[in-house]
């Protein structure tokens, strides 16, 4: 019967438990042994440094810039996804032609590549025929054009639109699958009460999608901790690590810098980060609940 | 809402709409420039791109195919069967869904290079698997939990092995999950870049999202035909979304709503 425990049950798991511990947890641990070392990532010598790397990435300026940058990065995509997302999830509920239009729009940057959507970007921003100037320049604010991924004041809220371009999307089809779960007797209840449009969406709609929108934070700050391409194809992390995140940091320290312990301290860095927020967003969660 | 409020409120839609819509209108509209058509046809002639087309195909196919098979297997176990140490291991499944791919970058190179599979296009079915492994299992057993037991119980009344009951009982149920795991894991698979570039070096072995990093190399100074790269590599996905909408809005929601 299914109630006993037998061997053969561990046959079903092997494959998986055998996939995260190649791809997943040995790379962990082969992290958290290079950290301790200073090496090029070719030559058969490396050095031991014990914590030194730990040490180093905490007075590196560059660090906590990448550091201050996936803060920012995050909170604003994945708060304005929230709040865009949401907003126009109840405003497109019904299912008119408009309605069905306006969400197949948003939601098709959702499936392009980030990559396709850096190239495209990096060329709306660009400063003599960028679409993003040519309009300014159009209604006559041509005097605030520029290079928007050049210009260090400007170069990461450029990308962090692009983001929210490319991600609003998904939040909206998100919260819609959540709308449709509510009984419209609720809806009906709230209006019979002479809840007013403000109220019903603030009492009754919000609280009723919560637990969507617990999984949502969790899932956006993941996302935002893999976050790469756009930055990556257009500024490299400049101009002057105005841009800089974590991926990009460890990437340019593995590959350019040739300095692999360090880079793998990085990663074990935000590894840890990631499993403490998840850690304390599930714990917030689950005392709410 | 009285009429003229539900008017305004179609036209913002209308206007946010279109709005979304510019960027990938500057792109076709750029793609076009100079040349027109000829652009098209310049990167065509490209002798590697239905290759890379290929490649593309190939590894997200091997992904979509490790991922089901393996989540089907595990979400079945871990819902249904009893073994010592489950809910650590599925734990151990669950946490590595909270590992950004970036912070494996250093070892999945060196263990790459050592396996000596740079440039070999397979190579990345294995990682791209592992990393969509833990949130498809999420779903596979929620979805699993919510087949009743007595429905596999009975066959094995009737005398079916365990596996043969699952195979025979249960997974003919499972269409909707499984559309669901192959939505998300064909969207990440297809449009994953940074693994990508880094292992296939080649361009006869590189999947389509590298092809924009080499042409913006190639045609530098030929911003269209660029463009037309760009368009041609997301028109695939951008029909194959308005075909299949349903599916993917479904296959894209099915994991959050539950929580």
């Amino acid at each position: 019967m299914l109630g006993r425990k037998r061997i053969s049950n561990y046959f079903y798991i092997v494959p998986i438990i055998a996939l995260v511990v190649l791809f997943i947890y040995y790379p962990i641990a082969y992290n958290i042994e290079a950290s301790l070392y200073s090496w090029d990532g070719i030559s058969a010598e490396r050095e031991f440094l014990g914590a030194q790397n730990y040490v180093d990435m905490m007075s590196d300026k560059v660090f906590l810039k990448a550091l201050a940058n996936t803060a920012i990065f995050t909170i604003v995509t994945v708060g304005v996804g929230l709040v865009a997302g949401m907003l126009l999830a109840v405003a497109t509920l019904g299912n008119t032609p408009i309605q069905r239009l306006c969400k197949t729009l948003m939601f098709l940057p959702v499936v392009l590549a980030p990559i396709i959507v850096a190239n495209i970007f990096t060329w709306m921003y660009e400063m003599n025929t960028g679409l993003v100037n040519e309009a300014l320049r159009a209604i006559g604010l041509g005097d605030l054009a520029r290079a928007w991924l050049g210009d260090s004041k400007t170069a990461l809220g450029a990308i962090m639109v692009a983001q929210i371009w490319q991600s609003v999307g998904w939040y909206l089809i998100m919260f819609n699958a959540a709308l449709t779960t509510i009984p419209t007797d609720v809806l009906e209840a709230a209006r019979v009460d002479g809840a007013n449009k403000i109220q019903t969406f603030g009492r009754v709609i919000v609280p009723m999608v919560k637990n969507t929108t617990f999984s949502l934070i969790i899932l956006g700050i993941i996302g935002s901790f893999k976050y790469f391409e756009l930055v990556w194809a257009t500024t490299k992390g400049g101009p002057n690590h105005a841009t800089e995140l974590f991926s990009t940091y460890i990437f340019t320290n593995a590959f350019d810098f040739m300095k692999q312990g360090y880079a793998s301290a990085i990663s074990v860095f935000v590894i840890v980060l990631a499993l403490i927020i998840t850690a304390v967003q599930l714990r917030i969660n689950l005392k709410e609940r | 809402m009285n009429k003229a409020g539900k008017i305004s409120k179609n036209i913002i839609l209308m206007v946010i709409g279109l709005l979304w819509f510019v960027p990938l209108l500057f792109m076709f509209e750029k793609s076009f420039e100079d040349g027109g058509f000829a652009n098209y046809a310049t990167i065509l002639q490209q002798e590697n791109l239905p290759r890379n087309f290929l490649n593309s195909v190939v590894v997200t196919g091997g992904t979509i195919a490790v991922v089901l098979v393996v989540t089907l297997l595990a979400g079945f176990a871990f819902s249904k069967l009893k073994f010592r140490g489950k809910n650590i291991l599925y734990l151990i499944v669950l946490v590595g869904l909270m590992i950004p791919a970036p912070a494996l970058i250093v070892p999945l190179s060196q263990l790459i290079k050592t396996m000596g599979l740079i440039n070999n296009p397979l190579s990345l079915i294995g990682i791209y698997a592992a990393l969509q492994v833990p949130f498809s299992l999420l779903i596979m057993k929620n979805y699993f939990d919510e087949l009743p037991t007595e429905l596999i119980e009975s066959g094995i009344v009737d005398g079916c092995s365990v596996f043969k009951a699952f195979r025979k009982i249960l997974l003919p149920l499972c269409a909707p999950v499984v559309s669901a795991v192959t939505v998300f894991t064909f969207l990440a698979a297809w449009n994953e870049f940074l693994l990508a570039f880094m292992f296939l070096k080649k361009p006869i072995y590189q999947t389509l999202t590298v092809i924009p990093y080499s042409f913006t190399m190639l045609f530098m100074s030929d911003l269209p035909r660029m463009f037309a790269a760009l368009t041609i590599i997301a028109l695939p996905i951008i029909i194959l979304y308005i075909c299949l909408q349903k599916q993917f809005e479904q296959g894209l929601t099915a994991g959050s709503v539950k929580g």
